[in-house]
């Protein structure tokens, strides 16, 4: 194993955990979930080359897995083209779901996914807290363009946790 | 559950079992860039397997030195243009794979590059309308006197047009627009433009049987759905137009328009 490859190794280590919750973020099957965190490992590595050290590296890592995911397109078993359709009666194993929180987390990551691939970024960076400045510097548009794009964003996901309560009753 | 709380449920999402970390790509990965690139791939070895096996059939079978040459000259200039817009394209591939400074300057790069790919592929196929003007001139051996010749050219040089139409209106669109559709709109909505809503339209039996054949096959099943298509729309486009010449040609002698055996002498003469 290469320096760099431990180098990269290391560093990533501490920040898989996020880049797997946004493969779930942004596929509901399993299989897909996994594909998708290779391939941001994959592609991340593939550029880590290039990483100029001018970011911090979670800031550049979290952009590489945001661009790989918004264009990453579901494998043939479901649609062809990139999932940026409603997505309705999501399927999630039961069995990992035990209690209330999972039972929760299991809506959250169903509501995410009704949203579009640039929605779901944008909401990845309220629930990382990022400030409004860093999504602006991170998706290339204005601060201004940005703030309002994750409000409606949010407003959209209240919508579906709204449609989402009414559909339990 | 409110939206509020999805931060603390996000915190509190710390799974353990994560799959291994890998530096190899391990699977088969589908991102538009991958499914562009192999179905290039594909379409360059169809042409480069096709076009001369298409050629042998007709102008080189000639006995005339001159026509075979000027048929070599052809398939030679026709090749150097395939072989040109598939390294322009892998050179396309290579550019995008380096990343990256901001989402919208990565997405609106590869919106742009994937355009401008797509209006040389399809100048790529308006290139082949000259060679075709060239082609049919060869098979009558240019030698518009004879009876039925200006008909024969007209044909041919009508069957290329239509090809050439229905690559660049439905070929493109299947193998390649689709894909850069959704980019586009990707592009569109991150920079606040009215983008088109994706119109839920029917799976067209291409996307059918590519679906099928990548479930079994994987990408391979798309090379394979590729070739498929590519020999049946080839075969069908043959057939259909033949069966309206047939038509054509038994209406034209019943109604004494055409004079059949001037015809099969003017057919003769091109062999």
């Amino acid at each position: 194993m290469s320096l760099m490859e431990k180098e990269f190794l290391e560093k990533i280590e501490k920040h898989k955990g996020v880049i797997f919750k946004i493969s779930k973020m942004y596929m509901d099957d399993r299989d897909d979930q996994n594909d998708l965190y290779q391939e941001i490992i994959y592609q991340a590595w593939k550029s880590y080359g290039d990483f100029q050290r001018r970011s911090d590296f979670s800031t550049w890592l979290y952009r590489t897995a945001l661009n790989t995911a918004i264009v990453f397109l579901r494998s043939e078993k479901k649609r062809s083209f990139i999932q940026n359709q409603r997505v309705e009666n999501l399927v999630v194993p039961q069995e990992s779901y035990n209690d209330a929180d999972d039972r929760h987390m299991k809506l959250m990551y169903e509501a995410i996914h009704q949203l579009s691939p640039i929605d779901k970024a944008l909401i990845f960076f309220f629930l990382e807290d990022f400030p409004g400045k860093e999504i602006a510097q991170q998706l290339g548009i204005t601060e201004v363009n940005a703030r309002v794009k994750l409000n409606r964003a949010k407003t959209k996901l209240k919508e579906i946790i709204e449609r989402q309560k009414k559909d339990q009753i | 559950m409110e939206l509020d709380n999805f931060k603390e449920l996000w915190n509190k999402d710390t799974r353990q079992d994560l799959p291994e970390i890998s530096l190899e790509k391990q699977r088969e990965i589908h991102s538009p860039m991958q499914m562009l690139k192999i179905n290039m791939e594909t379409e360059f070895w169809l042409m480069v397997i096709t076009l001369p096996m298409l050629l042998i059939g007709f102008p080189f079978a000639s006995g005339d030195t001159n026509i075979v040459i000027i048929s070599a000259f052809v398939v030679a200039l026709t090749l150097a243009f395939i072989i040109y817009f598939y390294s322009r394209f892998l050179k396309l591939y290579k550019i995008l794979r380096k990343s990256s400074i901001n989402t919208n300057y990565d997405l609106f790069n590869l919106k742009t590059q994937l355009l401008i790919s797509k209006e040389i592929y399809i100048s790529y196929y308006i290139s082949y309308i000259p060679l075709a003007f060239l082609l049919s001139l060869i098979k009558i051996s240019f030698h518009f006197e004879v009876k039925y010749n200006l008909a024969i050219f007209g044909v041919s040089f009508l069957i290329t047009l239509m090809l050439v139409w229905f690559i660049i209106k439905y070929w493109i669109y299947y193998m390649y627009g689709r894909y850069i559709e959704d980019v586009v709109r990707l592009v569109d909505e991150l920079n606040g433009l009215e983008a088109e809503s994706k119109k839920m339209r029917k799976n067209s039996w291409f996307e059918q049987s590519q679906r099928f054949f990548m479930n079994k096959f994987g990408l391979r099943g798309n090379i394979l759905n590729t070739v498929i298509w590519f020999v049946s729309v080839y075969i069908f486009i043959i057939g259909f137009l033949t069966l309206i010449l047939l038509l054509f040609i038994i209406i034209g002698v019943k109604l004494d328009f055409i004079d059949i055996q001037s015809l099969q002498k003017a057919l003769n003469s091109l062999n």
